[in-house]
This record gives C-alpha cells, structure tokens and sequence, in this order.
C-alpha cells in the first residue's frame, strides 16, 4: 500500500502514513519516495564515513552524493544522490509521528536544497492574497506570529520550511503541510493552557495548531518578507530592508545553508539577489511582551496592503 | 600600488547600489555600498588604481585626499579577507 502526498510543492508517494502531511493526487511518477521502515544496501557503508556535520542534535554523513542524518534519538534518514529518495529507520520506542517531526521539517528542507530550490526558514501566511514569508531564527518568533495570523482569519501556507519557486519571473511561495508548532508557553498564551492543543507526538513538547481549514492548495504569489529580529520592549516595529542587507538576511534565514557545496552557494546567491530585486524585504522587531504580537500583524498586514514602508532605508 | 583582482572562489553580485560578494568556498557573504561596488566592479575591468580614484572623483562629490583613504581602507579590508590579490604584488595565502 503506498500514501500519497503534496509537500513543498513535491509530489510524495511514501510506504506508510507521513502524519500532518496533506494527501494529494499526484502523478505516477512522484518527485520523491519515501521509505519509512526500510534502509538502503548501502547504508551501513554510508554511515561509516566521516561525519560533515555534527552538533548535539544531528550528524550528518556524505558518501558518493548520499546523504545520511543520525538524530540524537537515533533516528536515521538517508538521501540519494538525486534527492529523489529517501529511506528512514527509528529506534523502537519512536513512533510514525516522530519520524514525520524530523521529515517534514529538516529532512525535507534538505530535499529542497539538494534539489535546487531555495527555501527560507520561515513561515507564512496570506495577506491581501499574497503570501508573507516570516523568517527568523529558531525560537525567534516566526510561528507565533503566523499562529496570531491565523488566529485572525489568515491562511497558513507553512510553519518552517518556505520554498520558493519561480515562475513567469515572478516568485510564489509554495505551501508546506497544514500545521503550526508551537511551543507549549505559546500555547498557553495563545489558547489559554499548556495542553490546549494536541502534542506533535507523545515524545516532543512542541504543540501544534491545525490550519488545514483555510490551507491553501497551491503555491500564491510572494508579496513580502519579514525577517524578525530581536524581541524590544514596548511596541513592536517594522522598518524596509534594501541592497546587500536585504540578499545577506535571506542567506542568514535560508534552510539548511550549512551543507551547501561551492556551487550551490554561487546559485544559492543569484536566487537571493533576484528575490530582493522582486519582492519587498522588512525587518521587524516583535515586542517582549506576546500580547503585542497583535500589533506586530497590524503593521506587516498595513505594511502588504497599503505599501507603507514601501522605501529601503 | 598595483591593481588588485578579484580572488577565484570569489563572486559578486549588484542588489540594486550595493554588492554582495561571496567567498564560496568557505560560504562567507560579504556587502558592499554603493562606492565600494563601484570600486569593486572597476577594479574587475582593469581599471588602474590611478583611474579609479579619477572615475569617482568624477563621480561623488568628495576630495581627492578623501577618495584615496578611503579606497585605500577598502582595499585594505578586502585584502584582510582575501577577497582580492595583487595588492602591492602580493599573492593570495590560499
């Protein structure tokens, strides 16, 4: 039995259920397939090389174009050459919804990378039809503040990941899978308790929030990015971002820039100059106080549908 | 002085004025404004020191005294991250 699914514009056919993701038609041919319970032959050899990456929470291991992630749980994935595969295998007491944790966010974004898109750490959300990217470090904001989007009406388009795609010259945003994690203080802010929302999975203490109401199905224009800086005291603020500036805060929040080979840095480069060129770019410092975060959405929906703050500084 | 050039490993591209500059090899992003991309994309057609600091007299209303400090601060700084070589005839340490 296979599963069928649409994720950051990729056609996925997976072995077993990929929980939160969006199940879709999609052509016989999937761009990826993904194996949940199962290795390839060449795994061990793989996960003997030396690490290229390692910190507390994941190592990562290169042989012959493959890719192989070990998380600290002992979770694996390995990815092919072509990114058009992707095998995983867990340790007993992980669950499918964990593995799903790991794919959607990092392993995906990876995918992404490896296949050529550039996607940004961010989420976003529709305002005046457009999508609005909000990217920030990790812990910086950026789903609480789609979360307070979607709170008012707004479509999520996706939580972490945001891959951008081209088209006609002009960049869309393509949609994610229809959640938001959260952290459980978020949530207890937000929604009145720590457990007023679902567990990601029985093992994370991220929370999440369906959006799957008003999830859109296809990719929507890009109409504004909002890197979030440093929470302030008082009320929050936005001001335009332009020149090197502007590309070098999209390389700081793009996804998984780390792994990137030489030549994936050169084309890493060209996307984010022609997205400063298309699409406005805004730094936005939230309040320290989350109640604010209100104020935070008035200013970037004023920001999108009147252009204010329509010049770089 | 001679006429410093770009290292390889190192390319660059215009945002609007300004400049990004990328040591893609260790995956380094610099930036530029708008006069130091201007430098920058004179020192890459050949220009010698002598007529880049004619075109942008001709160009910013600043002194020439001006102009050749902060060229030079520039270079100096580009040289430090070795973004470029050839300055007084030394060579890249990569």
């Amino acid at each position: 039995m296979t599963f069928r699914y649409g994720v950051y514009g990729l056609s996925i056919e997976a072995d077993a259920p990929i929980d939160g993701a969006l199940a879709a038609a999609i052509p016989n041919e999937p761009d990826l397939r993904i194996f949940l319970h199962s290795m390839p032959p060449s795994a061990a050899a793989l996960y003997a090389t030396p690490p290229v990456f390692d910190d507390q929470n994941v190592t990562i291991f290169l042989d012959g174009g493959a890719y192989g992630f070990l998380y600290a749980d002992g979770t694996r994935f390995a990815i092919d050459r072509s990114a058009s595969t992707i095998w995983s295998a867990a340790p007993p007491s992980a669950t499918l919804a964990d593995t799903a944790t790991y794919l959607l966010g990092p392993v995906l974004a990876f995918v992404l990378r490896r296949r050529g898109t550039l996607s940004l750490h961010a989420s976003a959300v529709v305002v005046a039809e457009q999508a609005v990217a909000i990217a920030a470090a990790p812990g910086g904001g950026k789903s609480t503040t789609a979360a307070a989007f979607a709170d008012r009406g707004a479509a999520v388009v996706t939580d972490d990941v945001l891959p951008i795609v081209w088209r006609g010259g002009e960049p869309y945003a393509e949609p994610g899978y229809p959640r938001l994690r959260l952290w459980p203080e978020t949530v207890a802010a937000r929604y009145g308790a720590n457990d007023a929302l679902p567990l990601l999975s029985p093992g994370w203490t991220k929370r999440y929030l369906d959006v799957g109401a008003r999830f859109p199905r296809a990719a929507l224009p890009l109409g504004a990015i909002v890197v979030l800086r440093e929470r302030v005291a008082g009320a929050p603020r936005m001001a335009r971002l332009g020149g090197h500036e502007a590309a070098m805060q999209l390389v700081a929040n793009s996804s998984m820039a780390l792994y990137l080979d030489a030549a994936m840095r050169v084309e890493e480069l060209d996307r984010v100059t022609a997205l400063v060129e298309r699409v406005p770019l805004f730094a936005a410092w939230p309040s320290d106080d989350l109640a604010r975060v209100e104020e935070l959405c008035d200013i970037v929906a004023a920001a999108v549908t009147t252009g204010a703050l329509s010049s770089p500084r | 002085m001679k006429t410093p050039r770009a290292r390889d490993g190192v390319i660059a591209k215009m945002v609007g004025t300004e400049m990004v500059l990328l040591d893609y090899d260790r995956g380094i992003y610099y930036g530029l404004n708008p006069v130091g991309a201007r430098v920058w994309q004179l020192l890459q057609v050949g220009e010698t020191m002598e007529r880049i600091l004619d075109r942008l007299a001709g160009e910013y209303e600043v002194t020439r005294e001006t102009l050749e400090s902060d060229v030079a601060t520039l270079l100096r700084e580009l040289e430090a991250k070795e973004l470029v070589q050839g300055i007084n005839g030394t060579r890249s340490r990569r």
